[in-house]
């Protein structure tokens, strides 16, 4: 083959390779957009948010119409089920988001400590929503005194919910007091019913409905400033504060046929149907504690659902005296990772702004304002329980989602799940988790 | 449908991209001056690779290796600290038992079985073998997230007096038994072997497709020549199928294996490793994302990756015995 | 360049069985016929495998509450109550043909690209004599145990700088990195099981690397070549993790990423996963079935007696 022919072929050759590669960068970049970040004041804004199916078309819907007023492009990154991943994958590569949606405030509490996150003073009037919203709902974004987070949503937990229709039948009353629902538990267990349904499993985060149990015990026993000094370790995992609330958890729960299936099982039945043998004729339990996340479609029977206001009771997990009403909550708080961005700043205002409408069409959405219109609820039920939100005497933040995650969603899940399925007792179990936090 | 195009001209033009590099490259090397060709001309065909490896995989690797010693957001050396203390804690020692357990029992499981298939659906008809390794073929196409939907519908428990809706449990109370909490049974591991079954379920057409494309890979004459030799259809196996597909059965095990020590979604999405069900895989995902530990994450990497070590000896001395004796 | 007009005997023999794969399915008379025993046992693993999978497709077409409340065998008994098809048509209204679309577009690139990657350096790792083989060889398999997400952050890192980041090309590279050990390991092993003397020959034949790459060993590698390709399609196919950090949701997103935004923050519409993965599982097992025709006796036999 003579050289001239060689030189064609590598001279074809190499013509045809970039095409090919050109052929790549083309149809790779085609639809745009997809970079880091969005750059100051280019009308982008990209929201990394946890939250997916209704809720996340609802939270979508909620931003239109400030879109089209705005001239402001949102970019909503939806990470479903696979939140923590991506922001901590994406905050150390140093690709962040302009904002994201934490529903844990540990996680971001951590980004904080490494200098990644925006004071939102700089960003926001951050001292006149602390008097528009629910008060105690911004202390769990705050860091050293400064504030990172501020919630969109809130959600609440010192609830409990019971069938309406047959406990109307029973006769029974809202117990105002926690001696009145221990009373009140004894008697529904002599009448013949068990009287609380219980499920922890929830996968990989299994524990979860049991240290909501032990937080709200803490706080309503030894009030919110132990709380806090236990959720921000002055205390010690393991003070006797905390295994009298997991004691007074036991006696009223977890003894002997006070709970369906037997308190082993539990661990292995699922949160998110746990209740329904409530709705069974006759009910197999009347007693529920859960977050209002369980009033939306997908979790009671859909004939529950649907005629909710009718079926459903719901009252506040009761405090030590019938004027203490403690309330236990959480919410997704909205955090700014770069705060040289003015549309950043907009969309953040208008999020937690008096017109912010939510996703009130759905059932699960609680606007943490004051001056939210409960009107805008669709259910009386939901009403009802955003009244209970703002009426409470304290709000505090789910506890082990601001503990750091190595304890919040790690040792205090999983030794909720040892203790509570028998394979630790009690002292070993607040010992094991107290010795995981990390120093 | 300028999407559609798009999508296929995008196809085209990548594996274009690559035909056209290797003709290069070989074309660059068969121009190199006489004896450097053949020296040259291994790493012009292992180049790529490589490269490729070398960016994705080694760099990461290093910098794993260095994060091990560092702490949480590896901005400060602590030496072997984060080794020492996953080492010493008892949960740690628990999940290494564990993972052992897996690496030892799901390999070997999934290689019998596996080959089982393989061997007899090859003596089926057509339809039969197809229909056959279709089926077995069947879970590894479905994703870990609907695996896991569906394995919970097996070991489901509801309280006694209430329908159950787990298919073990339905089976077991018909027998009279009391609902019982099968992944919460850790006598014996009991509940660590029902989840090995599910990536048992899971992995044996993997073993199946390769193993059956070697024994079809067994000359015939062969074959004949043994049963004319008198030799009955499982001498004929042992004697001469198995050992012409023998480095496919080890590639196999050590592929399993090595999958198997990564073993993370069937554990994380079913107990979360409670229970003492936790594998070391399902602990790397906890610090690096639940703690934000990377260190100690970088930590277990690296233990993995010295595991693997005597593994990836063994199979290089099998390769170069077989070089040997051909 | 020289010897491109003469074509050895083996590497003709071994075309040859390629071209005859398609209608000898299978020589008869050479391979006994499995009895009752072969039969039998298969139907019962058969059996044993298809439970959890008939329980997955029917639980794909129950409403979630009749799921949660009663036993997905016990359609057996009253087929078609609480029958419905809103599952799947939820699923195809939330990811719609768009994410099918994307699907295909990641996965098959990210298949092919390293299938010829491998094949080169299998190749040479098997029949090529050089200083440091076997470290490489090490080296590379041994990568195989590194999760993948450790990878993670610094790709975005490097994506980000040269601005791949959100483009097909940048899942491609990444899977076909990631694929490549396996790949690499998997045709190493089985091109270690060809018959040597079929390459030397060709050597004797004055036939080049790059010519017995292509006439000798790809053909003779077919299945290998396959098998991988089902595994890597799969995982590709598959894949929420790598889609969802550099394509993300939005214009690009492929099947898997869009299912996942389907589900609620507390797993509410989780029956939801299980049409999808049956709108899933359909591309795959067409790879599986179409590539099956690859895995038949007598594809090798030729060249070896070559």
């Amino acid at each position: 083959m003579g050289k001239r022919k060689a030189i064609q072929r590598v001279a074809l050759a190499a013509a045809v390779a970039l095409g090919a590669s050109a052929c790549l960068s083309d149809s790779g970049s085609s639809g745009g957009g997809g970079n880091s970040g969005t750059k100051p004041g280019d009308k982008n804004v990209e929201i990394v948010f946890g939250f997916g199916g209704s809720q996340s078309t609802g939270f979508q819907q909620s931003l239109k119409g400030f879109e089209q007023q705005s001239g402001i492009k949102i970019k909503f990154t939806e990470a479903s089920q696979s939140f923590d991943t991506l922001i901590r994958t994406r905050v150390r590569a140093n690709n962040v988001p302009d904002i994201a949606l934490f529903p844990q405030p540990g996680i971001l509490k951590d980004f904080v400590k490494q200098g990644k996150m925006t004071d939102l003073s700089t960003q926001l009037d951050v001292n006149q929503l602390k008097n528009d919203m629910v008060p105690g709902v911004l202390d769990a974004g705050q860091v050293d005194g400064k504030d990172y987070g501020v919630p969109v949503s809130m959600n609440v937990k010192s609830l409990v919910f019971y069938p309406k229709k047959a406990w109307e039948a029973k006769g029974y009353q809202i117990p105002k007091t926690q001696q009145e629902l221990v009373d009140l538990t004894n008697k529904i267990k002599a009448d013949g019913t068990t009287p609380w349904c219980m499920g922890m499993e929830s996968s990989a985060a299994t524990g979860w409905v049991a240290t909501d149990w032990i937080e709200a015990n803490v706080l309503q026993e030894a009030g919110p400033d132990t709380y806090d000094k236990w959720v921000n370790h002055e205390i010690p995992f393991n003070d006797p504060a905390v295994k009298r609330a997991a004691q007074d958890f036991e006696s009223l729960v977890l003894a002997d046929g006070n709970v369906l299936g037997g308190r082993k099982q539990t661990v292995s039945t699922a949160f998110a149907t746990s209740a329904n043998p409530m709705f069974d004729n006759p009910p197999k339990c009347f007693l529920h504690r859960q977050g209002n996340f369980i009033t939306q479609a997908g979790f009671f029977p859909a004939k529950i659902v649907a005629d909710i206001d009718n079926q459903v009771g719901v009252f506040q997990y009761p405090g030590q005296t019938a004027d203490s009403k403690p309330m236990l909550g959480g919410g997704d708080l909205a955090a700014v990772f770069n705060g040289k961005d003015d549309d950043t700043k907009q969309v953040m205002a208008f999020l937690t702004g008096k017109d912010y409408p939510g996703w009130s069409e759905q059932a699960g959405f609680l606007s943490p304002r004051k001056d939210y219109p409960l009107t805008n609820y669709k259910s009386k039920l939901t009403q009802q329980i955003a009244q209970l939100g703002q009426q409470s005497t304290v709000f505090r933040f789910d506890g082990s989602d601001q503990m750091p995650g190595a304890v919040g969603s790690g040792s205090f899940w999983k030794g909720m799940v040892a203790w509570v399925s028998g394979q630790k007792d009690l002292n070993t179990t607040l010992n094991d988790i107290e010795s995981s936090w990390p120093s | 449908m300028i999407k559609v195009i798009n999508a296929l001209l995008a196809i085209i033009g990548g594996v274009a991209g690559i035909l056209v590099l290797y003709w290069l490259l070989n074309f660059l090397a068969e121009r190199l001056p006489g004896r450097w060709e053949g020296r040259l001309k291994p790493y012009f065909y292992i180049l790529p690779a490589l490269a490729a490896i070398g960016l994705f995989l080694i760099y990461p690797a290093i910098q794993t290796v260095v994060y091990s010693f560092a702490n949480a957001t590896s901005t400060k050396w602590v030496g072997l600290k984060n080794y020492t203390d996953l080492l010493t804690t008892k949960d740690f020692q628990i999940t290494l038992v564990n993972t052992l357990l897996w690496i030892i029992i799901v390999p070997t499981f999934v290689v019998v079985l596996g080959l089982g298939v393989a061997v007899l659906a090859d003596r089926l008809s057509t339809g039969g073998e197809r229909v056959s390794k279709t089926i077995i073929f069947l879970p590894m196409a479905i994703s870990g997230v609907a695996m896991a939907a569906i394995w919970r519908f097996v070991y489901e428990v509801r309280p006694a007096g209430t329908t159950q809706i787990g298919l073990q449990n339905a089976v077991w109370t018909a027998l009279g038994g009391n609902p019982v909490a099968w992944l919460q049974e850790d006598t014996f591991k009991l509940n660590t072997f029902f989840l090995m079954i599910i990536l048992i379920w899971g992995q044996t057409g993997f073993a199946m497709v390769l193993l059956s494309a070697a024994i079809k890979g067994v000359p015939e004459d062969t074959l004949e020549a043994a049963r004319i030799d008198g030799a009955n259809e499982r001498q004929t196996f042992f004697r001469v199928v198995v050992p012409q597909i023998w480095g496919t059965v080890i590639t196999v095990f050590i592929t399993v294996l090595i999958g198997v020590m990564k073993i993370f979604d069937v554990v994380y999405v079913m107990t979360g490793g409670n229970f003492n069900t936790n594998v070391i895989a399902v602990s790397f995902f906890n610090q690096l994302i639940t703690n934000g530990d990377a260190g100690k994450a970088a930590a277990i990497v690296v233990m993995l990756m010295i595991a693997v070590i005597p593994v990836m000896i063994y199979q290089v001395r099998h390769f170069r015995a077989e070089e040997a004796s051909r | 360049m020289t010897s491109t007009g003469t074509v050895q005997p083996g590497g003709a023999a071994a075309i040859e069985g390629l071209e005859t794969a398609g209608q000898a399915v299978k020589p008869r008379g050479i391979r006994r016929r499995g009895g009752w025993f072969a039969w039998i046992t298969l139907a019962i693993v058969c059996f044993l495998w298809l439970v959890p999978s008939i329980g997955l497709l029917i639980t794909s077409f129950r409403t979630q509450e009749a799921a949660l409340t009663s036993g997905w065998w016990t359609v057996i008994t009253k087929p078609f109550q609480d029958w419905t098809t809103t599952n799947y048509s939820q699923v195809w209204t939330g990811g719609g043909s768009n994410a099918f679309v994307n699907s295909l577009v990641v996965s098959l690139p990210a298949t092919i690209i390293p299938i010829f990657i491998a094949a080169f350096a299998a190749y040479a790792f098997t029949f090529m004599e050089f200083p440091g083989r076997d470290f490489f060889f090490i080296l590379i398999v041994g990568l195989l145990v590194v999760p993948l997400q450790v990878a993670l952050v610094p790709l975005l890192k490097i994506y980000g700088n040269i601005g791949l980041q959100g483009t097909f090309a940048s899942v491609w590279l990444a899977h076909a990195a990631f694929g490549l050990p396996l790949a690499i390991f998997i045709l190493r092993g089985y091109m270690t099981t060809l018959p040597r003397g079929v390459i030397e020959s060709a050597k004797i034949d004055g036939a080049s690397h790059y010519q017995t790459f292509w006439r000798l060993i790809v053909p003779m590698s077919v299945p290998a070549l396959a098998s991988f390709a089902i595994f890597q399609f799969l995982w590709t196919w598959n894949d929420l993790l790598v889609a969802l950090i550099f394509l993300g949701p939005g214009e690009k997103e492929v099947l898997t990423v869009a299912v996942a935004g389907l589900v609620g923050a507390q797993q509410q519409g989780w029956q939801l996963i299980t049409a999808g993965a049956f709108i899933s599982m359909v591309v795959p097992l067409l790879v599986f079935l179409g590539l099956q025709r690859f895995f038949v006796r007598g594809l090798t036999a030729g060249a070896v007696k070559g």
